[in-house]
């Protein structure tokens, strides 16, 4: 039954980060740090992805394509802000064009904090997804 | 060792000349930019022959209109979308003119927020 | 004639790590146009400078992008340093050379990675990735950090790095080095690696000229040209050759990226072996004096433009970066005309694009 937790599989979005979490998310896929292990792989498609991370602030711009994403997902559903622009705005709180993390368009299940986040903390938080993942299937009752 | 430049003033109407000349020497766009002043913007133009960098300081007013060089450099139009966008530069005739909607942003003309005030 | 369609590329896109979008002009399967639709970044770092103080403002600047983040660092306080005056003092000036080496070594490493995702060797990109992480590891024993670094400050260089320390690292390099031929073997001699990249997206020599070209994109296309040869930091001091190639193809810049690592390589060996000891910094008191400053650095990208304006006070007046991506993206748009709608992700990839440098 808990197959869903052995295998899950995220969807990787740069909101308005400066790379630094995005090669840090992709270095963790990567060997050395390697998430695959935890039977978690890098899709690029939203209908097939469970968790959801993102990396850097919401501009007005991308929030529409944050949410479109987020909405294509299946449920149950696990959002992670990865570093700290995606958690508050980071450096860039202050700048014209940040409205703030991503909390302000989606319901964040797990912040990751840093700058640039860790691959170490990245990991960390996808392990945290996937039990909140996995509640979230239990709660909703359904066979997946 | 620090590279020796050369800024030069230019005044507005002398600018197609003068990039017209450097594209006939082969040199190459370097970048443009603008900054605030008191009464207007100061357009900085740069393009470079092989290493030698070569920058104009244009000193536009406030409602002064510039003639876009992207007839001459095309690449210059992303650049003057840019000046446009964010600062409210008045540049005509841009080859690919994204009507201030380049990076697609809130706020209007952000690098002048005293414009804000008396402008909407 | 085909029918005419237009296909929406990005901004979510499996390929690329950064949110870029297109709008591709079909015909059949040939690209006729692209329209760039960028913003999607746009955060407006320019403007912090008016919120943070100059010495501040270096860890904004650092963050335009995380790749390049040291670079980034090192033109801004550069430039500062101009407008004050200041030299540093000559082993600041090494530490900084060889900390940019390595950022372009780790740059090329990443981009190698990608292109080989991009054309479909899994293996190969999971094996450039690796050979990355031992340059962050570097990084990370130097400096603390592994993709930011924060060790520039106006003046000179916050952190040293002792002389085993240098010791160690040309061993270690040197032994990356032979595993990397291996590597670059494949993407130079490889015959489907090949296929995918000789003769696709053609940029000629004039075409590299009146579109602004820079960087690996621009030495792919035969001019000589590196910023790196005005020699800022202690790169008057060492002696290097410019990479060039006369192919004008994506094969010829996937070369000169390579020529580049083993040439970073050898740059820091010659940097180690001619360091001087000596102070990290030189003080610098008060507010930057009213000027205005260009500086030009090389990056792994190409040249980027750092123009600092000061008024007296505290904040700059006017801070503005120009990076290499956003040069590139007039000769991207120009490769991209006839090309074949399975080429693009290649095409877009082959100019090295960092799209939070561009929208900074």
């Amino acid at each position: 039954m808990a197959k869903l937790a052995k295998s899950p599989w995220l969807i990787h979005y740069d909101g308005s980060s400066c790379n630094g979490c995005d090669i840090e998310v992709l270095a963790c896929l990567t060997p050395v740090y390697d998430v695959e292990r935890f039977g978690v792989i890098n899709t690029g498609d939203p209908k097939h992805a469970d968790i959801f991370l993102i990396t850097g602030g919401i501009n007005s711009q991308n929030k529409a394509v944050v949410e479109q994403i987020y909405s294509q997902m299946p449920d149950p559903k696990v959002v992670c802000a990865v570093g700290i622009c995606a958690c508050n705005g980071g450096v860039f709180k202050d700048c014209y064009n940040i409205i703030g993390g991503v909390d302000k368009v989606l319901p964040v299940d797990v912040y990751v904090p840093g700058c640039a986040a860790r691959p170490d903390a990245i990991i960390d938080g996808v392990i945290k997804a996937v039990g909140i993942l996995e509640e979230k299937r239990k709660k909703k009752g359904g066979k997946h | 060792m620090r590279e020796k430049y050369v800024l030069v003033d230019l005044t507005p109407d002398l600018v197609p000349l003068k990039v017209l000349k450097a594209k006939q020497a082969g040199a190459r766009l370097v970048q443009m930019c603008c900054a605030n002043t008191e009464d207007g913007y100061d357009l900085l133009y740069s393009f470079a022959d092989g290493y030698h960098f070569v920058n104009y300081k244009i000193h536009l007013l406030k409602d002064e209109e510039i003639v876009s060089i992207s007839n001459i450099y095309p690449s210059a139009s992303l650049y003057e979308n840019e000046m446009s966008e964010l600062f409210g530069v008045n540049v005509s005739y841009i080859g690919l003119d994204y009507r201030n909607e380049l990076y697609n942003i809130d706020t209007v003309t952000p690098f002048r927020p005293e414009e804000k005030e008396d402008g909407e | 004639m085909g029918n005419r369609t237009i296909v929406p590329f990005g901004p979510q896109h499996p390929v690329l790590p950064e949110p870029i979008h297109l709008d591709l002009v079909l015909e059949d399967e040939k690209v006729i146009e692209a329209i760039p639709k960028i913003g999607y970044i746009h955060r407006g770092l320019e403007s912090l400078a008016k919120k943070r103080d100059f010495n501040d403002y270096v860890y904004v600047v650092e963050r335009t992008c995380g790749i390049c983040s040291f670079m980034h660092g090192m033109g801004y306080v550069e430039s500062v340093e101009r407008i004050f005056d200041v030299e540093i003092p000559d082993r600041a000036k090494y530490l900084r050379t060889i900390w940019a080496e390595m950022s372009r070594i780790h740059s090329h490493l990443l981009w190698l990675g990608l292109l080989a995702d991009a054309f479909g060797f899994e293996a190969l990109f999971y094996q450039c990735w690796r050979m990355r992480e031992q340059i962050l590891d570097m990084f990370e024993e130097s400096t603390g950090g592994r993709v930011i670094f924060s060790v520039n400050k106006i003046g000179g260089v916050l952190k040293d790095m002792p002389h085993e320390m240098l010791l160690k690292f040309v061993n270690n390099l040197n032994g990356m080095e032979k595993e990397l031929r291996a590597l670059t073997d494949v993407f130079l001699n490889d015959y489907t690696v090949q296929s995918r990249l000789r003769g696709v997206g053609i940029l000629t020599k004039e075409q590299a000229v009146t579109l602004g070209a820079v960087g690996p994109m621009m030495r792919a296309s035969g001019i000589e040209l590196d910023t790196r040869k005005l020699g800022y930091a202690a790169y008057g001091d060492l002696s290097f050759d410019i990479i060039t190639s006369k192919d004008c193809d994506s094969y010829a810049r996937c070369e000169v990226r390579i020529g580049e690592i083993f040439q970073a390589f050898d740059i820091i060996r010659q940097a180690v072996s001619k360091i001087p000891e000596g102070e990290l910094i030189t003080p610098v008191k008060g507010n930057p004096p009213v000027g205005e400053a260009f500086m030009r650095v090389e990056q792994p990208r190409g040249e980027a433009i750092y123009y600092s304006r000061s008024d007296g006070s505290k904040f700059l007046e006017r801070m503005r970066i120009r990076t290499p991506t956003f040069a590139n993206l007039s000769p991207l748009l120009e490769t991209l005309k006839n090309a074949e709608l399975a080429d693009v992700p290649l095409l877009i990839l082959t100019i090295d694009p960092c799209i939070s440098c561009t929208e900074r």
